[in-house]
């Protein structure tokens, strides 16, 4: 049972993004260019790749760090928790009672409890920062790239498979879909299991669109159309975008993705073991995704992590299903062999404050924005297991030892992934910018 | 770090055409397996060849058991159908029962005239004449107190003497059951697990007792019915006393949660099979581990010989492997 968003999160948390979005992007379909492929051979300052692949979940509202990862049992509500912390199969770490099965697998990921914004005046736009390792805002300043789209643009694209995927749009506040490299490099969009999804229809059979049928063209290139002129205010881009439509159709034939997310060849047992709802049968198809190669997989967690409102009936509600589907995950990957060369990390905009009645809100207390302190979880990839990074007061409302900001989380990832931070890329005008334009160092101590 | 077993130590049988999800020994020569593909072959095993398949059910098929002292082959599938065939003859297979959702195991009693079967969200077990192909009872897995909890059964094990059915599941409960009058014997308890609700924004919890803190997957009785070993999702093979349903040994795996365990004649020995491709040969009375092999490959479900020499596997490769263990 998920959470009901309108009673919980604030209005810039309703507030979704205004504009649909691009729905198969051109990201997917070509990655690099031969032109690309070129430069890319020739660049001195990539560092070597741990990591080929990356899960990104992303937990939108701003999850309560001090009732999950950063528990405080010295410290009684409201600025701790009223939730109890168990021991985990890590000697000297502990995490929230409700995720039992991460804590059986805690030696399969690492917890960051010193990265933040470190200002609150992000608030729910700290999601920009976060996913761009850039401190972009909703306006005045560049339009940084995911990581998404960033890999799509500098990496080599598997055959057959989108090279960035993502199980539904970005929805905290901010315009991230609207980036300096354009649609072509946004995600191919579908979401797992869901009949009411057009993309997920043409690909998984019983496919509303046969293969004969997509070769007609006619009804997905009506779907590409609509959702094209969703992007009213992408529309000089759009212009591009004829070149790349050989490629969505070739991507939406393809053999490869549609036997990877057809859903009929989903074992019942595994469906059960991710937890049988949608966020578990969104973790599945990111494992199957990664298992068949695609590079990039963002996972939007079910919405509702935004806790103005009950916030321990929402930990109850939000929980467990996380913990068994990211249990499960880490679980099947390492179990493949993939975790080394996967990176997985889990975050949000922010943490939470104390518990507090908010005068906007008619239910029992919850929890307010707080981007000072918050927790990042991450995995796989040449990152560290089995540690904690950092430290923070005895509130859990500042950080007091490792501070590092989202440049860094930023760095460190495409450090991780192979990609010279620094490299400029080119804007849709033909301008050069940095992936990450600002400098900070790399988070040393995390790294394997 | 175990090892990786050679292509010699692990023979693979290939056939299937999709993930392999479950065996079954009907003696020590053939061997029926089933899989994705649809399909349940019979191997002759010392030939490696496939003798007879039948292209049985709609989906994915999921449990196959052999008949003892028979030539029946059951087989579950995600078609929620359970079929019954002989394996030495050429006629198609037979729907004998109808589960609610995928069939996730089928088991034969020992003197083979009763098959119980059991399955997704059903929380009942069947139980089926097999010489009438008729229904004879169902038991009722289900617990009223918890309304949450999860109703998929995945493990069913007769012991030797057939008289008592042990169950496993989702809700992490391991039950013995006297099938013959219908009742619950006991649940085998070893740990506490939390409820959690939520009253006046305050946490509400309560403790329930169960065999795993998550889902147990297999059962397995010793060939002398007096011990009782489980295991699941949180990687610990545990060994009961059937008659007083003391947890008599406690065996923490490291590798993938445990899919399939049996005990290897006289019953000293237990082999463990976990879903990362480790199988793991465990000394009973000490828990100590004798041996440990790893297979190239996910596995699904496994079986052991009649005679307890050899392992077959059931892998999402598309193959069966043949392990043949140390004495």
């Amino acid at each position: 049972m998920g959470i009901d968003v309108s009673h919980h999160g604030c209005s810039q948390y309703r507030r979704f993004a205004r504009r649909d979005f691009l729905r198969v992007g051109g990201a997917g379909l070509f990655g690099l260019s031969m032109t690309d492929m070129l430069r890319a051979a020739q660049r001195p300052n990539a560092p070597p790749a741990k990591a080929k692949q990356m899960i990104l979940i992303w937990l939108n509202g701003g999850p309560p760090h001090q009732d999950m990862f950063d528990m405080k049992p010295q410290t009684s509500p409201p600025f701790g928790s009223e939730l109890k912390p168990i021991k985990t199969n890590v000697p000297g770490i502990e995490f929230c009672e409700l995720m039992p099965q991460l804590a059986k697998v805690a030696d399969k990921f690492s917890i960051l409890r010193s990265v933040s914004i470190g200002t609150e005046k992000w608030e729910h736009s700290g999601g920009l920062y976060w996913l761009t390792g850039n401190p972009r805002a909703n306006t005045g300043t560049v339009k940084n790239p995911s990581y998404g789209s960033v890999i799509a643009k500098v990496q080599t694209p598997v055959k057959g498979l989108p090279t960035y995927v993502s199980f539904g749009p970005y929805k905290d506040s901010g315009d991230l879909q609207q980036h300096y490299l354009g649609p072509a490099y946004d995600p191919l969009m579908f979401s797992p299991g869901d009949a009411r999804d057009e993309i997920g229809q043409m690909l998984t059979p019983p496919a509303q669109l046969s293969l004969a049928e997509l070769d007609q063209r006619g009804a997905l290139l009506k779907s590409l159309d609509k959702q094209l002129r969703t992007l009213d205010a992408a529309e000089p881009l759009i212009a591009g975008l004829d070149k790349f439509q050989q490629g969505a159709f070739d991507l939406l034939r393809s053999p490869a993705l549609r036997e990877v997310i057809d859903p009929r060849r989903l074992d019942p047992r595994d469906v059960e073991r991710y937890g049988k709802n949608n966020d578990g049968n969104m973790m599945l198809a990111a494992r199957r995704l990664v298992e068949a190669g695609v590079p990039f997989v963002f996972v939007p967690f079910s919405p509702g992590w935004d806790f103005h409102g009950s916030a321990t009936k929402s930990c109850i509600q939000k929980l467990p299903p996380l913990d068994a589907a990211l249990a499960s995950l880490l679980q099947d990957l390492d179990d493949r062999g993939l975790l080394e060369t996967t990176i997985v990390t889990v975050l949000g905009e922010m943490g939470r404050g104390p518990i507090w009645k908010d005068p906007g809100y008619s239910g029992p207390p919850g929890r307010n924005h707080w981007a000072t302190t918050q927790f990042v979880l991450v995995a796989g990839g040449g990152f560290k297991q089995g540690m904690v990074l950092g430290k923070t007061d005895d509130r859990a409302q500042y950080v007091t030892h490792d501070w590092y900001s989202p440049v860094s989380y930023g760095r460190t990832l495409y450090h991780l992934l192979g990609i010279d931070a620094d490299r400029e890329l080119y804007t849709t005008e033909g301008r050069p910018v940095k992936i990450i334009m600002d400098d900070a160092p790399l988070i040393k101590e995390i790294l394997a | 770090m175990t090892r990786l077993l050679n292509a010699g130590e692990a023979v693979a049988l290939e056939s299937h055409t999709d993930r392999v999800t479950a065996v079954a020994w009907l003696d020590n020569n053939r061997l029926a397996t089933c899989g994705f593909d649809k399909t349940i072959k019979l191997w002759n095993v010392a030939e490696a060849k496939v003798e007879r398949s039948h292209a049985a059910h709609q989906d994915h098929v999921l449990s196959v058991a052999a008949q003892p002292q028979g030539s029946l082959v059951a087989s579950g599938g995600k078609d929620r159908i359970v079929k019954l065939w002989d394996s030495a003859s050429d006629d198609p297979p037979k729907d004998v029962a109808n589960h609610s959702k995928a069939v996730y195991c089928v088991a034969f009693s020992p003197d083979g005239k009763v098959l119980a079967t059991c399955g997704e969200d059903d929380g009942k077990i069947l139980l089926w004449d097999v010489a009438a192909g008729k229904a004879l009872k169902s038991l009722n897995a289900e617990d009223p107190d918890d309304k949450n909890q999860r109703r998929s059964l995945h493990g069913l094990a007769f012991s030797p003497d057939g008289k008592q059915l042990a169950s496993c599941g989702a809700d992490r409960t391991v039950r013995l059951w006297d099938h013959e009058k219908n009742e619950e014997i006991r649940r085998l308890e070893a740990v506490e697990y939390q409820l959690f609700t939520e009253k006046d924004n305050k946490v509400d919890r309560s403790a329930k007792k169960a065999a795993s803190e998550f889902a147990v997957y297999a059962v397995a009785f010793s060939p002398d019915g007096t011990l009782l070993a489980s295991g699941g999702l949180d990687k610990i093979v545990r060994i009961w006393d059937v008659a007083t349903g003391e947890l008599k040994q406690t065996i923490q795996r490291q590798s993938g949660f445990v899919n399939h365990l049996a005990f290897t004649p006289p019953g000293d020995r237990l082999v463990s099979c976990g879903h990362a491709g480790n199988i793991q040969l465990w000394n009973v009375a000490s828990g100590a581990e004798k041996w440990s092999g790893k297979l190239p490959a996910l596995v699904q479900a496994a079986a052991l010989a009649p005679d307890g020499s050899r392992l077959a596997i059931a892998c999402a490769d598309s193959k069966a492997y043949l392990v043949t263990l140390p004495r």
